[in-house]
């Protein structure tokens, strides 16, 4: 049986608009480890629709999500009587989509650990060619968010709602009729608004008694009152139940009573995870249907009282009886011997009686800020206010008085400075005086609308100067040094806060990365008497902040792709490391040379792409992996490819710049002066001595020069000069 | 280039990330205790306790500046240094008869002496001994470097993160400090045979390098007055006019422990971590009789023991915090797969048993189901009645909650780790009361100097979790929390403050989470990790600050209680010095 890393299904393209949908959502672990994916780290829009009942939950809890609202838009929907409980998530290419249903929820336990049920379509579009047609399973999708919409509670729906409405604007494709699109594709979305899921089953059955009903499912109704009903329903159906002991809440009272028709399975095999998985089937004759997603086995879920999204399909029961062939397998169990969980499916919200409460907060493209809140008091607030907080600061940045009047909605319009003051992800809270005591309502994190379109253009030069950034990192420090000069330095650091170079290792699909873009040119930043004048008008509190974003973003990336390289040890991965590898010791560099990093700080972090490309290193507890061992090892050894490859991306004339910049900034502070540079950090230096020896590699000029020429920082002279310092 | 497509998935089960080890699971001791100590024991650290590497170590460079670079074919600095420790590790042994130093920590001891018996009667050849497999220097070269014996230029001071920068020592030359240390060392060595026929021996005897030990050793600083002795003293002390404040806060911390030294061993009390805690936190001694006697810091000693005491709340802090986590750790455990929701936690609080059993525990009577009571209630119930967390309220519950009351943190930190109740519902409520005890007293020293500088050392408020943030959160979740019920208090506490904290510190340290040692999945806690079983926090370098002043000659175990600190003559000197400043 194959495993599939959810995650993954994330790094595969870029995508251009998402749509994902959960019933419990977890901001912290989405913006680790979602957000920063290829799909998502540069989408233009992104939407989470989660359950209202969650949101309000998590409103509770004070995450520190740093762009909550404000790079994603999360859209509260309320479904009255029961849940929002799909886990449908829609991927727009410029050229194409993916659709992810499964079972799994967007929390860290349902990404990562968790027993889920994955499945995932992709769709290309090829101008001039013929529809695919599960491209009437995007337009499907769609709708189902269009209608998710229609529930959502707040000003978000209203957005989501207009991005829905112009999602044909970036995607033509989208304004085909669904009628002329031939075929059927291989699954059919089931979701509530359309159909229930029971009602599928019966559609695709007729009226014809099923031989077999299989379900999988963590939840079912407390008194089986769904399974009870089919059993009535299909009497000389065999009922096949998996489960798992002490978590599926399934009650063994009832079961026994249902007749010999019914047969228990436990899961065996798991390895300690929870089983959240959800997979109907039921036979007739040789086909088997199927729905796999959201839907629990419960009344709610089937009979269309929560919001479920499924693929249903029909499939071979030899494809059934894959899924337990492997590890997991699954047991027949007496239904005396199964000890049930306690765990109840998921359940309509119960609104708290909080005295105040902030529903809503948004602020459209007009610089109105609207709310949306509810006084439960006997008496009214003697007084109110609306307060604004930004991420990580403790007082709020502005206040606004509501004066009490019974509405439920106010509009504050925002001047100038409060709409620049407005950076970040920001909460807004109700502090109301009733009855002499000071109440806080629980948080709403401000929708801020102008942001959450992301333009990587806007203001910043070029747009293909910033998916060249993001792409391959070139270009960052000259792009960096405008919005230093024209955007100041609170605007750099956000960008760097925000930056991602994307990881492209080959084994994941999508184009091969582009190749490297002819350099930009750029100041020579050796030369002493070359400080930027933005460097030197700097306050040392702003430098500081700089500099810590410059550090922050060297080590986010050289966690999250250069280690990622080091542990997969894919060589086709090889001209993406190098490309965030230039970028780093790049910016390491030359913020060295223009006084804004600590030269142990730049030195150490060149001193780690040196590690991360060669055989890692393990300090204080922190272990680096090395590229180099790691292709070492997945390539047997394999040195003629492995030489071919690491000649034909110039690995020793990277190697050696990078080596001579650490170096050159550990001697000028404090090294072994009457040496030379060359001779100092001799340890890294025998790394790198080490590859060149394992792959029988003798350096040659050209190797530096063109090295050189791909970091466009240096004049010729300085070439020269290190040409001439090579002592590899 | 392989291109692989990407293709439909149906009905594939979601693969496991595994879980990687991690440490430190509410960064409270990496983070802001760390912050805080690497100021008050700059260049003391956990690893670095034995003065004499400070000296022996700047020698080698020395030495194979002068002796080896560029004349023989050891062209490493490092190789160099390897080789001299190896022979003064073996020194050192040798002078001891197999045995390490006295207080130990003798780098590569470890190897060296299960291999004793069998080279100490024969010609051992040099190339025998290359054992020092990580040398002292890896441990030792930050703290040197701090203390600038190399030529660094170092623009900033260097803090405890950069303690994990490879500062390489292969590059490294001495500065004009690091030149006096090293001579000072030269000076207790220069006529041993074994030094100056270090680099053509190839073969020699026990007996030949026993003597570097016997001169040179680690415990062999505290004899008489060797050379180097006073320069180390010098330095730890900051005679030598470092500019960096974290200098003085170094020295006044090593004159604090002698001056607690002096005092406690007149009061025939062992100077260790808790006895020192106690002088600091509750300006308190405990007698071995259990008798309490209170104690006043000099003026001059005040400052720096102040800062202790902040160093100090954010001790019991972690001490409560870590508890809590290992409850819910173990408790995941047990529930397996399961898992179980933090309010059936919360509710087993609120049961009549465990309630009796904390009564029990405290030999005190609640009024009422400890979920009902708010603390204020419950420091009521043994008589002190403190109506509001303000200044008034700290000043009062400083004054009357002393280090023998029930409710004091000393107690009930002894009562926690003395039962091992962490994993308890009983050690949750004593944990839970020591954090609201500890954030109480706090109040008083809130906008002042000592406040201040505990609060500077948070970085990030979301991460970095002390004292004044937890006030913070709570005044701005729950106002008087002072007179909120703990059924309201505990799962906010112990939902921000252990449960998502170890998430957000295990996302910060791996992009999937995967140290964390549980995950929360609709307000179902489930482990990921099988066990954590007790709190780590500590002040980890006290021993080490203590054995310095040991090697230095200015402490000395009393004859008769090795556990007795006394000040030695010298260290009496120093500490008149200090008082006269």
């Amino acid at each position: 049986m194959r495993y599939t890393d959810y995650c993954e299904l994330f790094d595969l393209e870029k995508a251009e608009t998402a749509f994902l949908s959960t019933y419990e959502f977890d901001p912290l672990f989405f913006e680790h480890r979602i957000l920063l994916s290829k799909a998502l780290a540069d989408a233009r829009r992104i939407v989470v629709f989660v359950d209202y009942g969650r949101y309000m939950k998590l409103m509770l809890n004070d995450e520190p999500a740093r762009y909550f609202n404000q790079r994603y838009l999360v859209v509260p929907i309320k479904k009255s009587g029961g849940v929002f409980h799909p886990k449908l998530n829609l991927l727009l290419y410029r050229s194409g989509a993916s659709i992810f249903c499964g079972s799994n929820n967007l929390t860290q336990a349902g990404c990562t650990h968790n027993l889920e049920l994955l499945n995932a379509i992709h769709v290309d579009i090829e101008d001039g060619k013929q529809y695919p047609p599960e491209l009437k399973l995007v337009i499907e999708a769609i709708e189902f968010f269009r209608l998710s919409g229609d529930l959502a509670i707040g000003y978000a729906g209203t957005i989501v709602k207009k991005w829905i409405e112009e999602l044909p604007l970036s995607f033509h494709w989208l304004l085909v009729n669904k009628k002329e699109i031939e075929g059927s594709p291989k699954v059919k979305l089931v979701h509530s608004f359309k159909e229930t899921p029971l009602g599928w089953f019966e559609n695709s059955i007729k009226d014809v008694m099923p031989t077999k009903l299989f379900i999988l499912s963590p939840f079912y109704d407390s008194d089986l009152k769904l399974l009870k009903r089919l059993n009535k329903k299909w009497p000389e159906c065999l009922i096949e139940i998996t489960a798992q002991q002490r978590t599926s809440n399934l009650s063994t009272q009832s079961l026994k009573k249902m007749g010999n028709k019914i047969k228990l399975f436990d899961l065996v095999g798991t390895e300690g995870r929870k089983l959240h998985a959800k997979l109907i089937t039921v036979t007739v004759g040789d086909t088997v249907q199927n729905l796999s997603g959201s839907a629990n086995f419960t009344t709610a879920a089937m009979d269309g009282i929560n919001i479920e999204a499924c693929f249903g399909q029909e499939i071979k029961i030899s494809q059934l009886r894959k899924l337990f062939d492997d590890e997991i397998q699954r047991k027949k169990i007496k239904i005396e011997d199964f000890e049930s969980g306690e765990e109840l499916p998921p359940s309509e919200y119960e609104e708290e009686s909080a005295a105040i409460r902030l529903f809503s907060s948004a602020l459209d493209q007009n610089g109105r800020l609207v709310i949306q809140y509810k006084v439960n008091a006997k008496n009214p607030p003697e007084s109110m206010y609306l307060v604004l907080k930004r991420f990580r600061e403790e007082k709020p940045i502005r206040s606004f008085p509501i004066s009490f009047n019974n509405s439920r909605e106010k509009t504050i319009i925002l001047d100038e400075n409060t709409l620049k003051e407005i950076q970040g992800a920001i909460r807004c809270y109700l502090i109301a005086l009733i009855e002499g005591k000071r109440i806080t309502s629980s948080p709403s994190w401000l929708v801020q609308e102008s942001r959450l379109t992301y333009e990587p253009s806007e203001g910043r030069g070029e747009t293909d100067t910033q998916r060249k950034i993001t792409e391959t990192g070139r270009g960052l420090t000259e792009h960096l040094e405008y919005i230093l000069k024209n955007e100041g330095v609170m605007a750099a650091i956000e960008y760097l806060e925000n930056l991602n170079i994307r990881f492209y290792d080959g084994g994941t699909i999508g184009p091969p990365p582009p190749p490297p873009p002819p350099p930009p040119k750029s100041r020579d930043p050796s030369r002493p008497d070359d400080v930027p004048e933005w460097a030197l008008e700097l306050s040392e509190n702003e430098r500081k902040t700089l500099e810590q974003a410059y550090y922050d973003f060297a080590d986010r990336q050289i966690h999250r792709v250069l280690q990622r390289h080091a542990r997969r040890g894919n060589i086709n991965g090889l001209r993406n490391f190098l490309d965030v590898y230039v970028t780093i010791c790049k910016m390491m560099y030359k913020g060295y040379k223009e006084g804004i990093l600590k030269p142990l700080y730049a030195m150490d972090k060149i001193c780690r792409c040196v590690y991360s490309l060669t055989d890692g290193h393990e300090f204080a507890g922190e272990e680096l992996g090395g590229y180099f061992l790691s292709i070492l090892d997945a390539q047997s050894g394999n040195m003629p490819l492995i030489k071919e490859e690491f000649l034909e991306a110039n690995v020793p004339g990277h190697l050696i710049i990078a080596m001579q910049m650490a170096q050159e900034i550990r001697w000028k502070n404090g090294g072994m002066k009457e040496v030379g540079p060359k001779k100092v950090l001799p340890k890294q230096s025998a790394k790198v001595n080490q590859v060149l020896k394992k792959l029988e590699i003798t350096t040659a000029d050209d190797q530096i020069e063109k090295a050189l020429e791909e970091y466009a920082l240096f004049d010729e002279e300085t070439k020269k000069e290190w040409l001439k310092s090579n002592c590899y | 280039m392989v291109e692989i497509k990407k293709k439909d998935t149906f009905l594939s089960w979601s693969k496991l990330i595994q879980i990687s080890e991690g440490q430190d699971p509410l960064g409270l001791n990496l983070r802001v205790s760390a912050r805080l100590s690497s100021q008050l024991l700059y260049c003391i650290t956990s690893i670095t306790p034995r003065a004499r590497y400070y000296s022996f170590l700047p020698w080698c460079i020395a030495d194979f500046i002068e002796r080896e670079k560029g004349k023989t074919r050891v062209n490493s600095l490092r190789d160099a240094m390897i080789s001299r420790e190896s022979m003064f590790t073996l020194g050192c042994i040798a002078w001891h008869d197999g045995n390490t130093c006295d207080d130990g920590r003798l780098v590569g001891s470890d190897t060296l002496s299960p291999l004793y018996e069998t080279i100490r009667n024969r010609r051992i050849n040099k190339e025998e001994i290359k054992y020092v497999e990580q040398p002292a220097i890896d441990a030792y070269n930050a703290s040197i470097a701090g203390l600038e014996i190399y030529k660094l230029e170092l623009d900033h001071e260097l803090d405890q993160d950069e303690e994990n920068i490879q500062l390489s020592f292969d590059d490294i030359e001495l500065s004009e400090l690091g030149t006096k240390v090293a001579e000072s060392y030269r000076e207790s060595i220069r006529e041993l045979p074994v030094i100056q026929n270090l680099l053509t021996w190839k073969t020699f005897q026990i007996k030949d390098i026993s003597e570097w030990g016997r001169y040179g050793g680690l415990c062999e600083l505290r004899e008489g007055s060797p050379p180097d002795q006073k320069i180390l003293i010098d330095l730890f002390f900051n005679k030598v006019n470092l500019k960096s404040r974290s200098h003085e806060f170094r020295r006044h911390t090593l004159a604090l422990l002698l001056k607690a030294a002096d005092k406690m061993s007149s009061e025939k009390i062992a100077l260790n971590e808790n006895s020192f805690n106690d002088a600091v936190y509750f300006n308190a001694l405990s007698k071995p009789s259990g008798m309490i006697k209170k104690y006043l810091w000099p003026s001059s000693l005040e400052d720096i023991a102040t800062r202790w005491k902040m160093f100090q709340f954010h001790f019991y802090l972690s001490f409560a915090l870590e508890s809590i986590l290992v409850t819910v750790v173990n408790k995941a455990l047990s529930c397996g797969i399961e898992g179980f929701a933090l309010d059936e936690l919360v509710k087993e609080l609120g049961s009549r048993s465990i309630v009796r059993s904390v009564e029990q525990i405290l030999q005190i009577g609640f009024d009422k189901s400890f979920l009902e009571m708010t603390p204020h209630e419950i420091i009521a119930c043994s008589g002190i009645d403190i109506k509001s967390a303000d200044r008034a309220g700290s000043m009062k519950l400083d004054s009357e909650i002393g280090i023998k009351h029930i409710f004091s943190e000393r107690n009930l930190h002894n009562l926690i780790a003395e039962n091992a109740l962490y994993y308890t519902p009983e050690g949750i409520i004593l944990s839970l009361i020591l954090l609201t005890v500890v954030t109480l007293r706090y109040i008083k020293w809130e906008n002042t100097a000592y406040g201040n500088w505990l609060l500077r050392a948070v970085d990030d408020p979301y991460k970095d979790i002390t004292v004044p943030i937890i006030l913070r959160e709570l005044r701005g979740n729950i106002i008087d929390f002072w007179n909120t019920p703990w059924k309201v208090l505990a799962p906010m506490l112990i939902n921000r403050f252990v449960v998502r904290q170890h998430v957000i510190l295990a996302l910060d340290k791996s992009w999937d989470g995967s140290r964390a040692f549980f995950h929360t999945d609709q307000d179902i806690i489930r482990r990921r990790k099988p066990r954590y079983d007790k709190p780590t926090c500590h002040n980890t370098r006290f021993m080490s600050a203590v054995l310095i002043l040991k090697d230095l000659n200015l402490l000395r175990s009393d004859s008769a209680n090795k556990d007795i600190l006394k000040v030695t003559s010298e260290g009496k000197a120093i500490l008149e010095k200090e008082f006269s400043q």
